[in-house]
């Protein structure tokens, strides 16, 4: 298992990674050393809980259990903690109430604003609906910092797709002006779990994470999926499955910022391409473009 | 006299879930009402779009289960296209939706239910927990809360297996109508085969005992939480000649043994009356349509069989409690899931109860992981895995059926002119979760939490019990008809 030694260690090999100068390891270490874990809370929202299945496969540079044990509390869960109904309220305000500026605020999902919110529900106070317009809101501007986690959460993404008619905004939209320092997206479908967690570590440890013009960590989202893609060079497919650039075949790789073709996907088993796929660009704004992979639907 | 608990949200579930329970003076549940509460209005995203883009998009319903909708998709998109996919595509398909299976239902053991029965580490997010009666020793509980982590692990191990073939997970990349688009390689079969030795001895050896022994010192809930005797099944996992690992069926009046002879799984013998599973019509799948009465939409969604059928929400509509519409087969409420797959499948004789979902889902983990053995020894490396489809129809409609872990799954397609006119997706927990229908029926959830026992209305773990035994997948629930 992962130890505080081995995260010390994996910091300071890291230092340059997360942003930190050599006083913010210093503090990193300081903090490891006397303070408790810091508060999280994560609510889902308008989201298929995919970004959390993702977070729970992630091993670098952290397992989701080792980030448990050894650095975060996440107070607020609603995928796995053990509290539910009006308890798990009650430990979500008491959070709230005793980390006032100093917890972490994930949202997994977008956020409907239609109807005063009312498209989605994430549970009841003294018997009276709480939607999630309602805890981001109350949160936001309570939280050290915010994650928009994965394309829903960044951008809209597929749930405010088409029609839209619940009114999904991206979580940074919602948030516009009511928090401290802005909202950091790490988008994807799901969110790549090695950038997530390295951003959480990062923070944690004090790091500044300088924002990119679409709200991304810019250390985490540097190069679009071509620009790293083993494939650029190979001859131009012809078909899905043949081993050559699939550019031809609708890859919206060459606009597509994201980081698939280095840490792939489940700790580096496979990615699209590798596995005979274009790029659908899940990770973008405009996720999910129609069409999809544009060559494809024009064939 | 019964007053009214809310219970809202009910945690560890995927998705917004909440219930109001009216309980007795006596501590019993005599009416349960279960809520979807978020819509995400995926009305309009297919219209007008390639039905091929439906393998991706309807995954996005749900992270936890996305490959049965990408098979259902991609198999409703080639029996339009009147394409058969080769061998190789669905052993490959088989393989990538066994390992989902696999990862699931640990997710489901270990992370999302056991909690109701043991205290986990003392540190957020296992604390504060319901003070539930807690009949494992610390020792016990000690045990168990390292399977909760080994089991993390274990599930991370199948996510990866299934990415082998699927480029990635959660969100499969690599169905598409003519096949699957990784090829098997000699690498990618060996570490598939590894990674499944690896998962087999903790499948049989902690997991089923585990499930055992959870079974034992809870045995009333042997008895608790039955829900309506009808049990459904699509089939599932082809194996390319003709047959499934798991065959369609229905079963309508189930009725157990009686007497505690009968109690263990496997050991009853029918008593003859509806418990024989009837084989799954065409007729009985045209018969399938969706209640709206008590679901916050104004329109009546389902026609029997089709995919049109706009469901324009309604959120002030009178008699709504639930995003969750009510989808009934020839009227009747039914439940399905793994317990469903193994009665309709001849392999679980006994009752009907919390235990016997979560031990239908470890023996089905046993199974399926058997199976994906015989699937990699099918596969062969030098046929193709997929074909490219030149002539993709401009027009056509089909559907496709298949299992989901937490139950029966259809997506029913209809396109014109290359772009999708109509696309409904009918999923487990909107059997299971189902509010009630137009003759006042309560779903199966809400039905097998009546006559529950609740000992502190703040903290109804007994109902937690009952509602975790289904696994709902809420995302899944309330997708909407037409997306």
């Amino acid at each position: 298992m992962f130890t505080r030694r081995d995260f010390l260690r994996w910091s300071g090999r890291s230092a340059a990674a997360l942003g930190l100068s050599q006083l913010g390891l210093f503090r990193l270490e300081q903090a490891l050393a006397g303070e408790p874990s810091a508060p999280l809370i994560w609510l889902h929202g308008a989201s298929c809980s995919g970004c959390s299945v993702a977070a729970l496969n992630a091993v670098a540079p952290t397992t989701f259990a080792e980030l448990l044990r050894d650095r975060v509390s996440v107070e607020y869960d609603g995928l796995l903690m053990a509290a539910g109904a009006d308890l798990a309220i009650r430990t979500m305000d008491g959070a709230v109430r005793a980390n006032d500026g100093r917890f972490l605020l994930v949202v997994e999902g977008g956020v409907p604003t239609a109807a005063g919110g009312r498209y989605c529900v994430i549970g009841a106070r003294d018997g009276a609906p709480v939607t999630l317009l309602d805890a981001v809101k109350d949160l936001g501007p309570r939280a050290a910092r915010v994650l928009a986690v994965g394309t829903c959460a960044s951008y809209g993404g597929v749930a405010a797709a088409g029609s839209n008619l619940t009114g999904v905004l991206p979580l940074a939209d919602v948030l516009a002006g009511r928090t401290a320092r802005p909202v950091i997206n790490v988008p994807g479908c799901p969110a790549p779990p090695e950038q997530l967690f390295r951003i959480v570590i990062g923070l944690l440890a004090g790091g500044a994470c300088a924002l990119d013009a679409d709200g991304r960590p810019a250390t985490c989202f540097p190069h679009t999926v071509h620009f790293t893609c083993p494939r650029k060079h190979l001859p131009q497919a012809k078909a899905l499955g043949e081993a050559g650039c699939l550019l031809e075949l609708g890859c919206r790789g060459k606009t597509t910022t994201a980081m698939c073709p280095q840490h792939k996907w489940n700790n580096g088993r496979n990615w699209c391409a590798a596995a005979g796929h274009p790029c659908i660009g899940c990770a973008m704004p405009d996720f999910p473009a129609s069409p999809l992979t544009p060559a494809v639907a024009s064939t | 006299m019964s007053r009214r608990i809310v219970v809202a949200p009910v945690t560890r579930v995927e998705g917004h879930l909440s219930l109001n329970l009216d309980v007795a003076d006596s501590g019993r549940v005599v009416a349960a009402h279960a809520s979807g509460t978020m819509f995400r209005g995926f009305e309009g995203i297919m219209l007008g779009r390639d039905p091929r883009e439906a393998i991706h998009l309807t995954q996005r319903i749900c992270g936890v289960c996305p490959v049965p909708h990408a098979r259902a998709a991609v198999e409703a998109v080639e029996r339009a296209f009147g394409v058969e996919p080769p061998r190789n595509a669905v052993l490959l398909r088989n393989l990538v939706q066994g390992a989902g299976l696999v990862s699931d239902h640990l997710l489901h053991f270990y992370h999302l239910a056991l909690l109701d029965y043991v205290h986990g580490p003392s540190l957020p997010p296992f604390t504060p927990a319901p003070a539930a009666d807690q009949r494992f020793s610390d020792a016990d509980a000690a045990v168990l809360a390292e399977h909760y982590l080994k089991a993390l692990e274990m599930r991370r191990k199948a996510q990866e297996m299934a990415a082998l073939f699927a480029g990635k997970m959660p969100h499969v990349m690599t169905f598409a109508p003519g096949g699957v688009t990784q090829q098997p390689t000699a690498a990618n079969v060996a570490e598939f085969r590894a990674t499944l030795d690896d998962l087999v001895p903790f499948v049989e050896g902690t997991y089923l005992p585990d499930a055992t022994r959870l079974s034992e010192t809870y045995p009333e809930y042997q008895e608790i939480g039955a829900g309506p005797p009808n049990l459904l099944s699509f089939d599932a996992f082809p194996d390319g000649a003709g047959g499934h690992l798991f065959p369609a069926g229905k079963c309508v009046g189930y009725r157990r043994a009686r007497g505690r002879e009968g109690s263990r799984d496997g050991e009853r013998r029918p008593d003859g009356r509806g418990r024989q599973a009837l084989p799954l019509t065409d007729a009985d799948v045209a018969s399938i349509d969706e209640s709206v009465r008590h679901a916050y939409y104004g329109t009546v969604a389902g026609r029997g069989g089709s995919a049109g059928g706009v469901a324009q929400p309604d959120l002030d509509k009178r008699g709504a409690y639930s995003w969750v519409k009510a989808p009934r087969l020839g009227a009747r409420v039914f439940q399905v899931g793994a317990l469903a797959r193994r009665i309709i499948g001849g392999s679980h004789r006994g009752g009907l109860s919390v235990m016997d979902r979560l031990l239908a889902n470890a023996h089905e983990t046993v199974q399926v992981a058997a199976a994906m053995r015989t699937w990699l020894d099918g596969l062969s490396l030098d046929a193709p895995s997929y074909r490219r489809v030149a002539t993709p129809a401009s027009a056509g409609r089909a559907v496709a059926l298949t299992e989901a872990p937490r139950g029966a799954l259809g997506h029913w397609v209809e396109f014109a002119d290359g772009k999708v006119t109509g696309y409904r997706i009918i999923t487990p927990t909107s059997w299971n979760a189902s509010p009630r229908d137009d003759r006042e029926a309560p779903g199966p959830l809400e039905h097998a939490l009546v006559g529950v026992k609740v000992a502190d209305a703040r903290q109804p773990v007994e109902a937690y019990r009952v509602v975790h035994s289904f696994d709902p997948c809420m995302g899944c629930a309330v997708h909407v008809t037409v997306i």
